[in-house]
């Protein structure tokens, strides 16, 4: 699993992201990162991973808010818009790891329930993305 | 607000990649798989550290040129390329075990964020792409991600691939990306670089034979290394060598 290499591009957004908006004196920093069902993230691995890499990247406190967010997928053939339910579960471990890895080989993997077409479009459920950075300024400014 | 976690990753796993050059051609089938696979066999013959990446999701084949049926990809911390004939190699096969995918352009771009944000290369001198034909995602991407890649260009003595080059290297050059210059594939006769690609103020880096042994070859790395046509892609490692850019 590669929790640590998204923790690593998260902390890395963010630490921009602090930098663009010359975000200096502030006592907390609360990051809320979004994981799409795709990429199948074990939530406490990629909070760990997370935590750890804070110590450094950050000398202030740092809270990460994390929130799931469900795949839905729209065949482009027969336009059948359908969620994932437990399709991820029934895969091989192997075919639901290249999905963890480069969630675009669903497309090998998985097929609209309707017309079978793998001819689809992953609406939602994909990415890995910071949806909001708010920080807190100490107290008595 | 929404931003995507990739995008801030991706200068930093290249930090320590000296030099990537991405070899292209717009045209199909000249011959862009067997010179970046070949070119990378000889760096790491030489000594120095080379990836290799097969950057072609639908048609990807530097494995099959490499002779790897089974690739396991190793991760720790993110994706760890293969080692293979002292070569770093990456490659979206092992995750499609060579079935068909069926790709729109957005899921082609989100393949090249994934690969460029998680792979950990490490140190190296050469990080070779094997760009698939064609110019859409792939080269869009790649030169909007990877802003130090330098691209070689691979041409067949034909008026159609010429044509094909010509508009490739217009595009490079209208974008300020680095052309590293162009390679004529597959020479039969006399020098037919292009009287168009000349106009472009390209440099010929090397012109490599028409070679009927290299497919019996293919798949088998040490004999790669004795043919003529890898005595071609050593004058033009040789060359590469020389431009510093
Ligand atoms: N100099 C050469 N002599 C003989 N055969 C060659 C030479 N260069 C390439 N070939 C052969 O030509 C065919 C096409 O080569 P290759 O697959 O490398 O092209 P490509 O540009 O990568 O194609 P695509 O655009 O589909 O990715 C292969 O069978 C390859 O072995
Ligand atoms: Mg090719
Ligand atoms: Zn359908």
């Amino acid at each position: 699993m590669h929790e640590w290499a998204l923790a690593e591009a998260v902390i890395e957004a963010a630490r921009e992201e602090r930098a663009k908006r010359e975000l200096k004196d502030f006592s907390s920093l609360e990051v809320f990162v979004t994981l799409g069902e795709l990429r199948q993230i074990d939530r406490q691995l990629f909070l760990n991973a997370l935590r750890e890499l804070s110590k450094t990247a950050f000398k202030e406190g740092v809270k990460f808010r994390i929130k799931m967010e469900k795949a839905r997928l729209e065949c482009l053939s027969c336009h059948n818009r359908w969620s994932l339910k437990d399709a991820l579960k029934r895969l091989m471990p192997e075919e639901a790891e290249s999905i963890h890895f480069i969630p675009e080989t669903a497309h090998v993997y998985l097929k609209c329930p309707r017309c079978q077409s793998r001819d689809f479009k992953i609406v939602s459920g994909r990415e890995v993305w910071i949806s909001r950075i708010r920080a807190s300024k100490p107290k008595g400014e | 607000m929404s931003i995507d976690a990739r995008l801030s990753i991706i200068d930093k796993r290249l930090n320590s990649v000296r030099r990537v050059i991405a070899v292209v051609s717009g045209k199909g089938g000249v011959g862009k798989t067997l010179v970046s696979s070949v070119l990378a066999l000889t760096m790491a013959k030489e000594g120095l550290s080379v990836g290799l990446l097969d950057f072609d999701f639908t048609g990807s084949s530097c494995h099959i040129v490499y002779g790897l049926d089974e690739i396991r990809i190793v991760e720790d911390k993110g994706l760890i390329p293969l080692e293979t004939s002292g070569v770093k190699f990456m490659s979206i096969e092992p995750f499609t075990k060579g079935s068909p995918l069926e790709l729109r352009g957005f899921d082609v771009s989100n393949i090249v964020l994934e690969i460029m944000a998680n792979t950990h290369w490490g140190g190296l001198d050469f990080l070779v792409i094997d760009m698939p034909p064609s110019l859409k995602e792939e080269l869009l991407d790649l030169r909007r991600f990877v802003g130090k890649a330098e691209y070689l260009v691979v041409y067949t003595p034909s008026k159609l691939v010429i044509n094909m080059a010509f508009r490739l290297i217009t595009l490079l050059n209208g974008s300020g990306a680095s052309v590293l210059g162009v390679v004529e594939n597959m020479v039969r006769g006399g020098l037919i670089f292009g009287e168009k690609v000349e106009r472009l103020n390209v440099k010929l880096l090397a012109r490599i034979p028409f070679d009927a042994d290299v497919e019996k070859a293919i798949g088998k790395p040490k004999r790669l290394l004795e043919t003529k046509f890898a005595s071609a892609i050593f004058r033009l490692y040789e060359t590469i060598k020389q431009t510093n850019t």
